[in-house]
């Protein structure tokens, strides 16, 4: 009888730590070059305290993984030089305090020192892994079709646009930064659009669905531990009322 | 549960994007406005600790752990410095600059400022001054019997006198750029001031180059853009219900449990 309490109870703590996952979609579904997380579910099979060895096991379930969706969000057009956005596969490559980030929120500006930085600061680089320093006085930033960044005619540095073999190797750091110890592979042709920035990849409909669908399930759940229970209570009381 | 504070960043980080839309659109006709931009960066994550669990009686271990987010902050509300329309207005003291660069007014305590708001009038005492009275730098005077003043694109400036022939010099309008011109300070009053995120101020007579021209008559609009405005209301709007949704979820999930008791 047990058996059902854990197994709801299972399902409740996973489906409590979906909508967290769902949640954090939702509030940043306006976040550019943000990528949604999913949580996968896997059946694990346990042998509850007290049962025999020869007692079949018990499915519960768990949450062993939240995976990354990689896929490309919309484009928004800006009409900003400084933004840019990556079509097709690749992250830009950028040197934070605390080592090299990649991300693919490509909204730019420039420090006090020239340097073209991320919203948070982060140098961006080019294709070598050199900081990209900007002649303010050479008027405005141009990119070519192959990724050269241009001034009044002259490149100045080639954006860089990195790719990786495992993308699930990839962790999240917080300001829309990603984090690997893999080594990435240079893009050799990278389309990247100038004034245009990547939006967030989570699809909003879908999220509300996800969600009404874990709040249904959870109070499913929720009826199994009820049900169970009460079933426990009725037999105390027929073999009380028995004797 | 934790879903209730990620979805309370989301609201707070929609309603501060329609404070900024908001302000955009109050400032539609603000002449020299620069429309801003919420943007938005996702909070740090918490990796649960079950990255390299072993999966199997092999020793296979599962790949990647939970990541858990925390929500949606605010990363920086974003100048964009985009050229606005400039229209015409007749008026020799109105001046719009097509391109890059700012013009400096002196602040009462000393201090300059910069704006692109280039709609200035002749003080009481013949000098240059914008809307607020404040001068324009370097300092500019027109002499009383001044009948004309002519502007040029390189920003020099010229008055006919009354029974003069030739055009008097009265001086040369300088325009400032910075490195970072989304890094400048907005104090209201269409006026900026330099930060040390903005760098220190280049200053250049207009036409030089990276700087922009001058247009003399004309007035340069604000940058707004009213339908993009809406469309990021709408947007923002829907988004805020989503994240309410999201607490209304989690309560009831929450009430699922406190109900449960019988």
């Amino acid at each position: 009888m047990e058996n059902a309490v854990t197994a709801g109870l299972a399902r409740q703590i996973v489906l409590a730590r979906a909508l967290e996952t769902t949640a954090n979609n939702i509030a940043n579904q306006t976040t550019a070059g943000f990528k949604a997380e999913r949580v996968e579910f896997r059946e694990y099979l346990a042998r509850l305290p007290g049962a025999a060895s020869g007692d079949p096991l018990v499915s519960l379930v768990y949450d062993p993984d939240s995976y990354t969706d990689f896929s490309t969000g919309g484009f928004d057009a800006t009409y900003n030089d400084l933004d840019f956005a990556i079509e097709g596969e690749g992250f830009f490559g950028v040197e934070t305090d605390a080592g090299l980030r990649y991300t693919r929120d490509g909204r730019f500006s420039t420090n006090d020192a020239g340097e073209l930085v991320t919203r948070s600061g982060a140098r961006v680089l080019d294709g070598g892994g050199a900081p990209i320093l900007i002649d303010p006085e050479a008027g405005p930033l141009l990119l070519s079709n192959d990724g050269a960044l241009q001034q009044q005619g002259t490149t100045i540095a080639t954006l860089g646009v990195f790719r990786f073999a495992e993308l699930q190797a990839l962790e999240k750091r917080g300001d829309n930064l990603f984090e690997t110890a893999a080594e990435p592979d240079s893009v050799q042709s990278p389309r990247i659009r100038q004034g245009f920035v990547e939006t967030s990849n989570v699809v909003s409909i879908s999220a509300i669905t996800d969600m009404i669908e874990i709040m249904r399930a959870y109070e499913q759940a929720a009826q199994l531990i009820e049900t169970s229970s009460e079933l426990s209570r009725e037999t105390v009381r027929t073999l009380s009322d028995a004797a | 549960m934790k879903s209730l504070s990620i979805a309370a960043t989301g609201m707070l980080a929609q309603q501060r994007n329609v404070e900024v839309i908001s302000n955009n659109i109050a400032n539609l006709n603000t002449i020299g406005y620069k429309r801003q931009r919420a943007e938005f960066q996702d909070l740090l994550y918490q990796t649960l600790e079950r990255a390299g669990a072993i999966s199997s009686a092999t020793g296979t271990v599962v790949p990647n752990g939970v990541q858990i987010g925390a929500g949606v902050k605010t990363g920086s509300v974003y100048r964009i410095a985009e050229q606005g329309n400039v229209t015409s207005t007749g008026n020799d003291l109105d001046l719009a600059i097509s391109g890059r660069g700012l013009f400096q007014v002196l602040l009462p305590d000393g201090t300059e400022a910069y704006t692109r708001a280039g709609n200035f009038s002749i003080s009481a005492d013949g000098r240059i001054v914008n809307q607020d009275g404040y001068e324009i730098a370097p300092g500019i005077s027109a002499p009383e019997d001044a009948v004309d003043i002519s502007i040029s694109e390189d920003g020099v400036i010229e008055a006919r006198i009354a029974g003069e022939q030739e055009l008097r010099q009265l001086g040369q309008l300088e325009l400032a750029t910075f490195f970072n011109e989304s890094g400048l300070e907005a104090i209201g009053g269409n006026l900026l001031l330099e930060t040390a995120a903005s760098g220190d101020p280049v200053i250049g007579n207009p036409g030089e180059p990276g700087f922009g021209k001058i247009l003399q008559g004309f007035i340069e609009t604000s940058n707004v853009d009213p339908v993009q405005e809406i469309t990021t209301l709408i947007a923002a709007q829907r988004a805020y219900e989503m994240n309410a949704r999201v607490i209304e979820t989690s309560d009831e999930m929450l009430a699922t449990n406190a109900n449960m008791r019988r």
